[in-house]
């Protein structure tokens, strides 16, 4: 039993939505990314969670990032003649990143990091009174 | 006086249940933890926790009764289509009560021991 009762599941939630959002932060960058170290255009990468079973104490289920992994659908092809990247035909491959995406992706993340933040007020909030005990 | 206080079936009690408090918060901090993990099924303190205590406290020991199992909850529908059936504000709630639950559970228990103080020092604090 810890202190702060269920805060390894917490802790471990707050740090895979940081991924997530630090992925997201990523994918936006590289929105306009036509040359990856692969040489095509950059690939929006993907993050999945999965459920930590062990190392966590009593009944808590933590989680963790299971897999980062690019998302291969094709980008646009936009007709750009002139661009450094552009083929012989003057088409020039986009990233498939689509910025509507990623916001309502980084919204989603940014709402789950702050309930697992009430979560965490919570418990410190029980503990505190849990110390007035015989006061 | 003193064992009275200390084995008085509400004290006891108070104690079951404050450590149930602490269990329901750890489920649901991995509830609430793995709201957007694939496939997770929300967990819950076993639902006969209730009746089992009830009945305990009818005989008169709700101290002798053992901390609830964990049900994993499969017969809520998932409204996504990865299969989580964990709905943000329900846990939200949840948690809102059961903190609630333990402030009462802590004042009940100090409030024991204060009035045990009062009966040994005389005077009122």
């Amino acid at each position: 039993m810890n202190f702060l009762s269920g805060i390894h599941a917490t802790a471990s939630a707050l740090n895979a939505e940081q991924v997530r959002m630090d992925i997201v932060a990523q994918n936006i960058a590289n929105a306009y990314t036509t040359k990856d170290v692969n040489g095509g255009p950059y690939q929006r990468q993907t993050v999945s969670f999965q459920t930590m079973l062990g190392g966590m104490s009593g009944v808590e289920k933590g989680v963790k990032v299971g897999a980062i992994k690019p998302d291969t659908k094709p980008g646009d092809m936009i007709y750009s003649p002139g661009h450094p990247h552009a083929d012989k035909d003057g088409m020039l491959k986009m990233p498939n990143v689509q910025l509507a995406v990623e916001m309502v992706d980084l919204m989603g993340a940014t709402r789950a990091y702050e309930a697992n933040l009430s979560v965490a007020r919570n418990a410190r909030s029980m503990a505190m009174k849990a110390l007035t005990i015989g006061k | 006086m003193i064992e009275k206080i200390f084995s008085s079936p509400s004290y006891d009690g108070s104690k079951v249940l404050m450590d149930v408090a602490v269990m329901r918060q750890e489920i649901l901090s991995s509830n609430l933890g793995n709201i957007e993990t694939p496939g997770y099924k929300r967990m819950e303190v076993s639902k006969d926790f209730g009746k089992v205590f009830a009945k305990a406290v009818k005989a008169g020991k709700p101290g002798a009764v053992a901390l609830p199992g964990v049900n994993v909850d499969l017969a809520s529908p998932s409204q996504r289509k990865d299969g989580n059936n964990v709905v943000l504000q329900d846990e939200l709630l949840a948690m809102g009560k059961n903190g609630s639950e333990y402030e009462t559970l802590v004042d009940f228990v100090s409030g024991s021991m204060r009035t045990l103080k009062q009966a040994i020092t005389g005077h009122v604090q």
